[in-house]
């Protein structure tokens, strides 16, 4: 039982969790959405005073960044106590793909290629970042959520609007990968 | 101290994205790739107890915590606007099941 907690989790049991949390969010009578946070936290910053789309009571919303940092505290300890320490394993074929595009065989769950101070202070590690971030912040609010909101909560609710969603995310996640990607890298 | 319930569901949202490796660039590769079936065996896996769990829920009315009929607010989407709003904004029109 704890080496099976200790190790990486399986799919269907990673699966269960997920769709645990979403039925634990019903619940306690809201929905299962976290990029919602952050039209929460541009509108904590000031961002309601220039757009209407921020302007609104963000307290509405506390429990909501109370899920955020429950999120970033649960992946401090998943990582820090609940790791057996073995090493990262990925796909024969996706490591061969990345080696071809300049990626050193994986060491860990994330690419210090892209996920590290030296990756941050040069200029295409930062603009990789900044603009990928900039994406994935515009995008899952233009889509009125992200991959929980939409995927998890959306779908689990018949509404076709996130099924669209949801297509528009794997549209473009495909073509990231398989044509802008090779010419970035 | 009524927000200690959400730091608890997130705390295990974070643990199980951590402990599946969903959050890991990789794991996305992979995905994208059609390399692996990680990725699409998690998403899969929550969608389908989604779908069932949420019709069951509407099926029988079960109530939140607080009493109220839990679909309600399913019908909200992640920014609380209601999902005919939604719905507008697409210009599409779905049979409300209210």
């Amino acid at each position: 039982m704890l080496d099976f907690i200790m190790q990486p989790w399986p799919w269907w049991f990673s699966g269960i969790i997920i769709a645990t949390v979403m039925f634990l969010m019903l619940f306690f009578g809201k929905s299962f959405g976290f990029s919602s946070n952050l039209r929460t936290i541009c509108t904590i910053a000031g961002a309601g005073k220039r757009v209407k789309f921020f302007d609104f009571d963000w307290k509405t919303q506390s429990w909501n960044l109370v899920f955020l940092i429950g999120a970033i505290i649960g992946g401090y300890i998943a990582n820090q106590w609940l790791n057996d320490g073995a090493a990262f394993q990925i796909a024969e074929s996706t490591a061969q793909d990345l080696s071809v595009l300049g990626f050193e065989k994986a060491k860990d769950v994330q690419p210090a290629e892209l996920f590290s101070w030296e990756a941050i202070f040069s200029l295409k590690g930062f603009l990789v970042l900044a603009i990928g971030g900039l994406l994935v912040g515009f995008g899952s609010r233009y889509a009125g959520g992200c991959t929980s909101g939409h995927a998890i909560s959306g779908i689990s609710n018949l509404q076709l609007p996130s099924l669209i969603a949801v297509i528009g995310f794997f549209i473009g996640g495909l073509l990231m990968t398989h044509f802008i990607f090779p010419l970035i890298f | 101290m009524k927000f200690i319930k959400f730091l608890v569901v997130g705390m295990l949202f974070g643990i199980v994205m951590a402990k599946s490796q969903a959050l890991s660039w990789y794991r996305i590769q992979e995905m994208f790739r059609f390399q692996s079936f990680h990725m699409y065996g998690i998403i899969g896996t929550a969608v389908v107890l989604g779908v069932i769990g949420t019709a069951l829920i509407k099926k029988y009315q079960w109530k939140d915590y607080h009493g109220d009929i839990c679909w309600v607010e399913a019908y909200l989407d992640s920014d609380g606007r209601s999902v005919e709003l939604v719905l507008d904004q697409w210009s599409l029109t779905l049979d409300m099941v209210t």
